[in-house]
C-alpha cells in the first residue's frame, strides 16, 4: 500500500459513518450531521485502517433481493431447526462440504461466509482467501436437500451478493451477469 | 416505602454466593478468581434489590418518576462493575505470573506467617524483643545507671569551652 | 490591646518557625544555637512581664480566632494571673535550660539539631496549653506536649532503656489525655460551650457533670504524675538532663496542675474533687517523699521528689480557698526555680565527676565550690528554710490550712496532716540530696581531681539565677501578694491569704520548725532509714502492675497470633467469611424477622433467566475445566446482566454486558498458557466445609436481602435526584449524573483504582521495560518481521492448497494480517474487522456523549472501544494492535486523570465547588443550540482511563504473552489437551 493512497479520503466510510451517527442520534439537525461528518473524519484519519479497493457500488433492488431471501432462509432454517431439535428420533446427516466461489474478491467471500453462517444450521469452518474455497458444517444434509443443493444455495448467496454490491467486471469475472438469467450453472468441484 | 423482596433475585443471589464463596476458598487463583466474579455478580444484585424495589430505567423523560428505580446504588453497581473488571485482569496477571514462575497457579502459604505464628506460640524471640528476657525488665535503678547523656567533659574540652 | 493580643500569635509562630530552623541553625553554629534558640522562649518570658501591669489589674490580652465555629471550637488565648505565671515559668525556665544546653552537651554528640527542635517545639506548645481558653484547644496542645516529651525522653533512640522510658511516658499520659477528652466533651456537651471561663463561671453540675470532672482530674494527674499514674516520671529520667530539668520539673508536668488550678475555682466544692486531690494529692506527696529518701541516683532521688511536690501543689492548689490557693501558686513559682536549678546542679555534678550515684560521690564541694552553694540556696527554698521562697509559700499554705474554714473540717485535718508528713520527708530527702551530692563521706573514696575541674560559667549560671531567684522573690513577698492575689481571689472560699517573709512567732512557725527538727533528725538516721525501707518493699508497685499489664497485652497479643497466623489464605478468607455469618448475621437472626410475604412479581422472564443464572453457576462450581468454567461463568454474568435490565437498570445491564465479554476474551488470552485442567486435589474433608461456609455465607446474604428492603424508615436520598439530575447536572440518565457529577469523587477514586490496576497488570506481565517491542508493522521492513506460527501443525492445511493470487486476493485489509501465518488468519475475521473497526469507535464515541440523557457514558464506551481494540489484536494478532493504538497505555490513563481532575477543578474557576457541574448554553451560527456540560469531559476522562486499561489489558495479557510464547517456543494456541487435533476433516468430505 503506497502513502499516497492512504491519504486518500475513504470518503464511502465517512458517509457510512455520518449515517451511522445520524441514525444512533435518531434525528436529523445541521448540529448532529456536522458533528457527524466531523466525528467520522477524525476517526477515520486518526486512526486509519488499510485503504480498501472497492469497484462496486449498491444495487438498490439487488440488494433488497439479497436481504429479502436472507431472511426468507434465515425463518426457514430456524423452524428446520427447530424441528429437527424437537425430535429426538431423527438423526441429523451431518457434514463438512467444499465450495468453490467464483469471485476473487476477499469481501464478497466474507459477506457470503457471513451470511451462509447467520443461517441456522450451517457453519463456516474455514475461508480460504488464496483459493476463494469455503468449507461450511451443515448440521443435517438430508434436510437441506443434499450436498449438491446446499453448494448451489451458498453459490446463490454469493451470486445475490455480488449482484447487490458488484461492478460489472467483478460479475462478469465471476461468470454472472446482472440479471442472473443466462448465467452458467454451478462448477462442480 | 417499605418493599416486599423478590423471591427469584433473592435465590439467585444465594446460589451466586454459596458458589462463589466455595470457589473463593480454593487454592487455585483461577477458581478463586471465578469465585469473586461470581460473588461480585450477587453482591451487585444483592445491592440493588435492597436499594429499592424495581421499576423502570431512571432515565428523566423515558420513566415517570414515580415508576423509576432508584438510580443510587445502580450509579453504585456500575462503579463495582468496572472495578470487578479491573480487578478480574489483576488477578489473571497474577495468576499468569504464578504459572510463569511456579509452573501452576495455586496459593501457597506464607511461610513468613507460618514462621511468625511457631514463634508466636513459644513466645521465643519475643521475650528479648519486648525487653522480657527475663522475669522482668531492669529496675529503674539500672535504667538510670545506663542513662548517661553525651555531655562536654570539662577536662578534656577545655579549648572548646573557652569562648565563654 | 491589640499589639499585645497578636504578640502571642507571633510568640507561638515564632516557637515553630524556630523549631523547624533549630536542625539548619544547629548544623551551621553547633551547639551555640541553643544560645540563640534560647531568644525565643526568653521573649515569651519577657512579653509576659511587660504585661504584668495589665494582668495584676485583671486587664490582661485576650484574643478569639473563629476555628470550628459548628461545634462551638474557637482558638481562644487569654493572659491572666496563672497564665502569666505560667508563661513566665515556661519562658523564663526554657530560655535558662537553653543556655544551659549550649554548654552541657559534648560538641560532638548526636542529633543535637533534632533534639533542639523538640525542646523548642515543646516550649512553643507549652506556651498554648498555658494561654489556651478553649478546653479543646487545650487538649491539642496537651498532647502536643505529650508527644514532644515523648521525643525528648526517647532522645537516646539506640538505648533500649532510653527507648522504654519514653514508650512507658507516651503510654500512661496518653491514656490519662483521652480519658480527659472524654471529660472535656461531656462537660462542653453540658454547658454548651468550651471557653474555659464560660465554663468555671457558671459550672455545670449534676451527675455527668462530676463524671466529667472526675475524668479530668484523671488526665490531670497522668501528667501531673500524682500517684498511682506517678511511674513514668521516675522512668523519664533517661531523658538528658535538662529535658528532666525543663520538662520533668517545671514545666510540663505543671500541665496537671495548671488544670487543677483552673478548674478548681468552679469545681472545687465538689465532694467528688475534694475526695480525688486528697487521695491524689497526699498519697503522691507522702509516697514521693518516701520514695525519694531510699534513691541512690541523684536524678531519680529528684524525681520522686517531683512526685511528693506535684501532690502538695494539687492540695494547696485543689483544695478550695483562696489563702491555700495563694500558698499554691506561690509554691508553683517557687518549685519550678528550685527543682530546675537542682536538676541542673545535678547534671553539672554529673558532668563534672562522670557519676550521679550518690554511693561514689565524695567531697565534691571542695571540687565545685560555687555549684555546692547554688545547690544549697535551691535546696533551702525546697525544705522550707527562711527567708527562701518555699519558705514563704509553705508558711502561707500551713497558715491557711491551719485556719480553714473554706473546706470540711475533715478534709483541712486530712490535708493537714499529709501536709506535715510530706514537709517533713522533703526535709529530711532535701538535706539528703544535698549531702549525697557534695558532702564528703569517710567510706567513700574521692574521684580523681582531673575529672573535676570548675565548670564554665554558661553551666552555672543558669543554675546559679534560679536558686538566686528563689531568695530574691521571697524578700518581696508583698510583690508576690499583689501579683498573685489576683487569681487566689476568684476561688470562691475562704479569706484571702496573704505572703509574708516573717509572719511573727504563730503557731505555724512553731509547726515550721517542728517540721524541720523532725527533717533533721530522719537525715540523721538515714541509714537505719534505708534499710528499713530495703526490707520492706511495697506490696503493690505501681510500676510493677503496669509492666505486668503490658506483658500479659503481649503474650495474649502473641497467643491470638500464634491461633489466627496460618500464612493461608483459605483460612483467612474463611475466618473473614465466618465473621461475616456469626457478626452481621447473628445480629440479623436475633434482631430481624423474616418478611411475612415475599413476591414473584418478575413474572416469567425473571424466573427464567434466574434459573439459567442458578444452573449455570453450580455447573461453574461443578467443572474442572478452565475453558468450560470460564465459559459457564460468563453466562452467569449475562444472566446477571438480563436480570439487571429486567430490574430496571439498563446502564448496569449495558455495562454488565460489555464487561462479561471482555472478561471471557481476557481470560482465554491468558487460559492459553494455564493448563486446561484445574489442579486435581484429592477429595478431602475441607471439601465439606468450604461447601459449609459457602452455603452459610449465602444463607446469610439471602437474609440480608429479605430483611434490610424492610428495614427502610427514610424516604430514599435519591427521591429528588432526577429533577435535581436535569436542574443542576444538566443530564436526564439519573446514573450518570450520578457518577458524573453527585458522587463524581466516588468515579475519581475508582478511575484512580483503574489506573493501578492497569498499572499492575502491565508491570506483573512485562518482565523489563513495558515500551519495548510495540513497533508498528509499518515501521518494519518487509520480510523482517516475525511470523507468527508458521511452524504449527496445521490441521487445516489439506484444506488450504496454495493458489496463485490475483486480483483483489492481494487486498490487505489489516496491516497485521502478514504477521500472522496462513493457519493463524482468517480472512473473515479480518474483512468484518476492517468494516467494522470504525463503526464501533463512532458508536463509542455516541455513547460517550449521549450517556448523559441515555443509557451508556464514559465506561460503556470506553469498553466498547476496548473491545474494538481486542477484535482487532484477535483478527491481527500483537503487531495489528501495536497499529490500531500505537500509543503507550500510560499515556491515555495518566491523560484521563487529568482531564477528569481537571474538570473538576474548572468548576473552581467559575466560582463552584470542586466537581460541580457547569451548564453552557450557547447558540453557534448553523448548529444551533449546544447544550456544553463541563461534566461531559469528566465523562471523557473516565472513558480514556478505561481505554487505557483495556489497552493495557491486550498488551500484556494478550501482545506480551504472545511475544514470550514466540521466545520461549510455547506457542500453541492452548497448551494440552483442551485443544486436541480435529480429526482430519478429509474423512468427513
Amino acid at each position: 500500500m503506497s502513502r499516497g493512497s492512504r491519504r486518500r479520503l475513504p470518503w464511502r466510510m465517512l458517509v457510512w459513518l455520518t449515517l451511522v451517527w445520524l441514525m444512533l442520534w435518531g434525528r436529523l439537525s445541521t448540529g448532529t450531521l456536522l458533528a457527524g461528518i466531523a466525528i467520522a473524519a477524525l476517526v477515520t484519519t486518526t486512526l486509519p485502517l488499510p485503504a480498501v479497493e472497492f469497484q462496486g457500488g449498491i444495487h438498490p433492488f439487488a440488494t433488497a433481493r439479497l436481504v429479502g431471501r436472507f431472511i426468507l432462509d434465515l425463518v426457514r432454517a430456524s423452524i428446520q431447526v427447530t424441528l429437527l431439535a424437537l425430535n429426538p428420533s431423527r438423526t441429523p446427516s451431518g457434514a463438512v462440504i467444499r465450495v468453490h466461489l467464483r469471485s476473487e474478491s476477499d469481501l464478497y467471500l466474507t459477506l457470503t461466509a457471513e451470511l451462509s453462517t447467520l443461517v441456522p444450521g450451517s457453519l463456516v469452518v474455514e475461508a480460504n482467501r488464496q483459493t476463494g474455497v469455503l468449507h461450511l458444517h451443515i448440521l443435517d444434509v438430508d434436510a437441506l436437500g443434499g450436498i449438491e443443493k446446499v453448494r448451489a444455495d451458498t453459490l446463490g448467496i454469493e451470486a445475490r451478493v455480488l449482484r447487490a454490491l458488484a461492478s460489472d467486471d467483478e460479475l462478469a469475472a465471476a461468470g454472472l451477469t446482472r440479471s442472473g438469467r443466462d448465467e452458467r450453472r454451478v462448477e462442480q468441484t | 416505602m417499605i418493599s416486599t423482596p423478590d423471591f427469584v433475585l433473592v435465590v439467585v443471589i444465594a446460589v451466586l454466593f454459596a458458589g462463589g464463596v466455595y470457589l473463593m476458598l480454593e487454592r487455585s487463583l483461577s477458581r478463586v478468581l471465578i469465585g469473586i466474579i461470581l460473588v461480585s455478580n450477587g453482591a451487585n444484585l444483592l445491592m440493588l434489590v435492597v436499594g429499592g424495589p424495581p421499576g423502570g430505567a431512571p432515565i428523566v423523560g423515558m420513566t415517570p418518576e414515580q415508576e423509576m428505580s432508584d438510580p443510587l446504588p445502580q450509579a453504585m453497581v456500575l462503579t463495582a462493575i468496572v472495578i470487578t473488571l479491573g480487578m478480574s485482569a489483576f488477578l489473571l496477571a497474577m495468576a499468569y505470573r504464578s504459572w510463569q514462575l511456579n509452573e501452576h497457579d495455586e496459593v501457597q502459604d506464607d511461610l513468613e506467617d507460618r514462621r511468625l505464628a511457631r514463634q508466636a506460640a513459644t513466645d521465643q524471640g519475643l521475650r528479648s524483643e519486648l525487653g522480657f528476657d527475663g522475669a522482668l525488665p531492669a529496675t529503674l535503678d539500672e535504667d538510670a545507671a545506663e542513662a548517661r547523656d553525651e555531655m562536654a567533659l570539662f577536662g578534656e574540652e577545655r579549648a572548646e569551652v573557652d569562648w565563654e | 490591646m491589640l499589639c499585645s493580643k497578636s504578640t502571642l500569635l507571633v510568640l507561638l509562630l515564632a516557637h515553630a518557625a524556630a523549631a523547624l530552623g533549630a536542625p539548619t541553625l544547629v548544623s551551621w553554629l553547633g551547639r551555640r544555637a541553643f544560645l540563640v534558640l534560647a531568644l525565643v522562649p526568653g521573649s515569651a518570658a519577657a512579653w509576659a512581664l511587660g504585661q504584668t501591669a495589665a494582668v495584676t489589674s485583671g486587664e490582661g490580652p485576650t484574643m478569639t480566632l473563629s476555628w470550628i465555629p459548628a461545634l462551638g471550637i474557637d482558638l481562644a488565648f487569654r493572659l491572666d494571673t496563672l497564665s502569666w505565671l505560667m508563661v513566665l515559668l515556661v519562658g523564663g525556665v526554657g530560655a535558662l535550660v537553653l543556655v544551659y544546653c549550649s554548654a552541657y552537651f559534648s560538641p560532638a554528640s548526636g542529633n543535637l539539631g533534632r533534639f533542639a527542635a523538640f525542646f523548642v517545639g515543646f516550649a512553643g506548645a507549652m506556651l498554648g496549653l498555658v494561654t489556651s481558653d478553649n478546653l479543646v484547644q487545650l487538649y491539642v496542645f496537651w498532647e502536643l506536649t505529650t508527644v514532644f516529651s515523648y521525643l525528648l525522653i526517647g532522645h537516646y533512640t539506640t538505648r533500649k532503656s532510653s527507648r522504654r522510658a519514653a514508650t512507658k511516658a507516651i503510654l500512661v499520659t496518653t491514656a490519662g489525655g483521652l480519658v480527659m477528652l472524654i471529660g472535656i466533651v461531656l462537660i462542653g456537651d453540658l454547658s454548651g460551650t468550651y471557653s474555659i471561663t464560660d465554663i468555671v463561671a457558671a459550672p455545670p453540675t449534676g451527675p455527668v457533670a462530676v463524671t466529667a470532672v472526675v475524668l479530668l482530674l484523671v488526665g490531670a494527674a497522668s501528667k501531673s504524675a500524682l500517684v498511682p499514674l506517678h511511674f513514668w516520671l521516675p522512668a523519664a529520667m533517661a531523658a538528658p538532663t535538662p529535658v528532666s530539668a525543663y520538662l520533668h520539673a517545671a514545666a510540663m508536668v505543671k500541665a496537671g496542675i495548671y488544670l487543677v488550678a483552673r478548674l478548681a475555682p468552679g469545681y472545687a466544692g465538689l465532694e467528688a474533687w475534694q475526695l480525688m486531690i486528697l487521695v491524689l494529692g497526699g498519697f503522691s506527696l507522702v509516697m514521693g517523699g518516701y520514695q525519694a529518701l531510699r534513691q541512690h541516683d541523684l536524678k531519680l532521688l529528684l524525681a520522686y521528689g517531683t512526685v511528693s511536690q506535684l501532690g502538695l501543689l494539687a492540695i494547696l492548689l485543689g483544695a478550695g480557698s483562696r489563702a491555700t490557693a495563694l500558698a499554691g501558686l506561690a509554691l508553683l513559682g517557687a518549685h519550678a526555680m528550685f527543682k530546675a536549678s537542682l536538676f541542673l546542679v545535678v547534671g553539672l555534678v554529673d558532668a563534672a565527676t562522670g557519676t550521679r550515684d550518690l554511693r561514689n560521690l565524695s567531697a565534691i564541694w571542695r571540687r565545685l565550690p560555687v555549684t555546692a552553694v547554688m545547690a544549697a540556696l535551691a535546696m533551702a527554698s525546697m525544705i522550707g528554710l527562711p527567708p527562701f521562697a518555699g519558705f514563704v509559700a509553705k508558711e502561707a499554705a500551713l497558715e491557711s490550712l491551719l485556719h480553714g474554714g473554706a473546706s470540711p473540717a475533715w478534709l483541712d485535718i486530712a490535708l493537714l496532716v499529709a501536709f506535715v508528713a510530706g514537709s517533713v520527708l522533703t526535709v529530711a530527702y532535701g538535706l539528703r540530696l544535698w549531702w549525697g551530692a557534695f558532702a564528703t563521706k569517710a567510706t567513700i573514696p574521692e574521684i580523681e581531681p582531673v575529672r573535676v575541674i570548675r565548670p564554665p560559667l554558661l553551666l552555672l549560671a543558669p543554675a546559679a539565677l534560679l536558686a538566686v531567684g528563689g531568695l530574691a522573690v521571697a524578700v518581696l513577698p508583698g510583690l508576690g501578694d499583689q501579683v498573685l492575689s489576683p487569681y487566689a481571689n476568684t476561688y470562691p472560699a475562704g479569706e484571702p491569704g496573704h505572703l509574708t517573709l516573717w509572719p511573727g512567732l504563730t503557731p505555724a512557725l512553731v509547726i515550721s520548725l517542728g517540721m524541720l527538727a523532725a527533717g533533721v533528725g530522719l537525715f540523721a538516721i538515714r541509714d537505719r532509714v534505708e534499710r528499713w525501707q530495703a526490707t520492706h518493699q511495697g506490696p503493690l508497685d505501681a510500676d510493677n502492675v503496669y509492666r505486668r499489664t503490658l506483658r500479659g497485652l503481649d503474650l495474649f497479643a502473641a497467643d491470638l497470633t500464634s491461633l489466627f497466623q496460618r500464612g493461608s489464605l483459605p483460612f483467612y478468607l474463611g475466618i473473614v467469611l465466618l465473621m461475616v455469618v456469626i457478626l452481621p448475621g447473628g445480629a440479623m437472626a436475633l434482631g430481624t424477622s423474616l418478611p411475612d410475604r415475599i413476591s414473584l412479581r418478575g413474572g416469567v422472564p425473571q424466573l427464567l433467566v434466574g434459573a439459567l443464572v442458578v444452573v449455570a453457576t453450580i455447573l461453574t462450581v461443578r467443572s474442572r475445566r478452565r475453558l468450560k468454567a470460564v465459559i459457564l461463568t460468563g453466562i452467569t454474568g449475562y444472566g446477571t446482566a438480563m436480570l439487571f435490565f429486567l430490574y430496571g437498570a439498563p446502564d448496569l445491564a449495558l455495562d454488565q454486558v460489555l464487561v462479561e465479554t471482555i472478561t471471557l476474551v481476557v481470560f482465554v488470552l491468558v487460559l492459553r498458557r494455564l493448563p486446561a485442567y484445574f489442579s486435581n486435589r484429592p477429595l478431602a474433608a475441607d471439601r465439606w466445609v468450604r461447601l459449609g461456609i459457602g452455603i452459610a455465607v449465602a444463607v446469610t446474604v439471602a437474609g440480608f436481602a429479605m430483611v434490610v428492603p424492610q428495614a427502610r424508615l427514610e424516604p430514599p436520598v435519591s427521591a429528588a435526584l432526577p429533577q435535581e439530575a436535569v436542574a443542576f447536572g444538566g443530564g436526564s440518565n439519573v446514573v450518570n449524573v450520578i457518577l458524573v457529577d453527585v458522587r463524581a469523587w466516588d468515579t475519581m477514586g475508582e478511575i484512580s483504582v483503574l489506573v493501578a490496576a492497569a498499572t499492575g497488570i502491565a508491570s506483573l506481565t512485562f518482565l523489563r521495560s513495558r515500551t519495548r517491542d510495540s513497533r508498528r508493522p509499518r515501521d518494519h521492513v518487509p520480510g523482517e518481521l516475525p511470523v507468527l506460527g508458521l511452524g504449527d501443525p496445521d490441521p487445516m492445511a489439506p484444506l488450504r492448497r496454495p493458489g496463485t493470487s490475483s486480483g483483489s486476493r492481494s487486498q490487505e485489509w489489516l496491516r497485521g494480517g502478514r504477521t500472522l501465518a496462513p493457519q493463524r488468519r482468517s480472512v473473515v475475521f479480518e474483512v468484518t474487522t476492517r468494516m467494522l473497526y470504525h463503526t464501533m469507535l463512532v458508536f463509542a464515541i455516541w455513547l460517550l456523549f449521549s450517556g448523559h440523557n441515555a443509557p451508556g457514558g464514559g465506561f460503556a464506551a470506553g469498553l466498547i472501544t476496548g473491545l474494538a481494540l481486542a477484535v482487532r489484536y484477535l483478527a491481527g494478532g500483537r503487531y495489528e494492535l501495536a497499529e490500531a493504538a500505537p500509543l503507550h497505555p500510560g499515556l491515555l490513563l495518566g491523560s484521563g486523570l487529568f482531564l477528569a481532575t481537571g474538570s473538576g477543578l474548572i468548576p473552581i474557576l467559575l466560582g463552584g465547588e470542586v466537581l460541580q457541574t457547569a451548564i453552557f448554553d450557547l447558540t453557534v451560527p448553523l448548529i444551533g443550540e449546544v447544550h456544553l456540560i463541563t461534566s461531559t469531559f469528566f465523562d471523557i476522562g473516565v472513558y480514556l482511563v478505561v481505554v487505557g486499561l483495556m489497552l493495557d489489558v491486550l498488551r500484556s495479557l494478550g501482545a506480551e504473552i504472545d511475544r514470550q510464547g514466540e521466545a520461549t517456543g510455547h506457542d500453541s494456541d492452548l497448551v494440552g489437551p483442551a485443544l486436541e487435533p480435529a480429526p482430519p476433516l478429509r474423512d468427513r468430505l
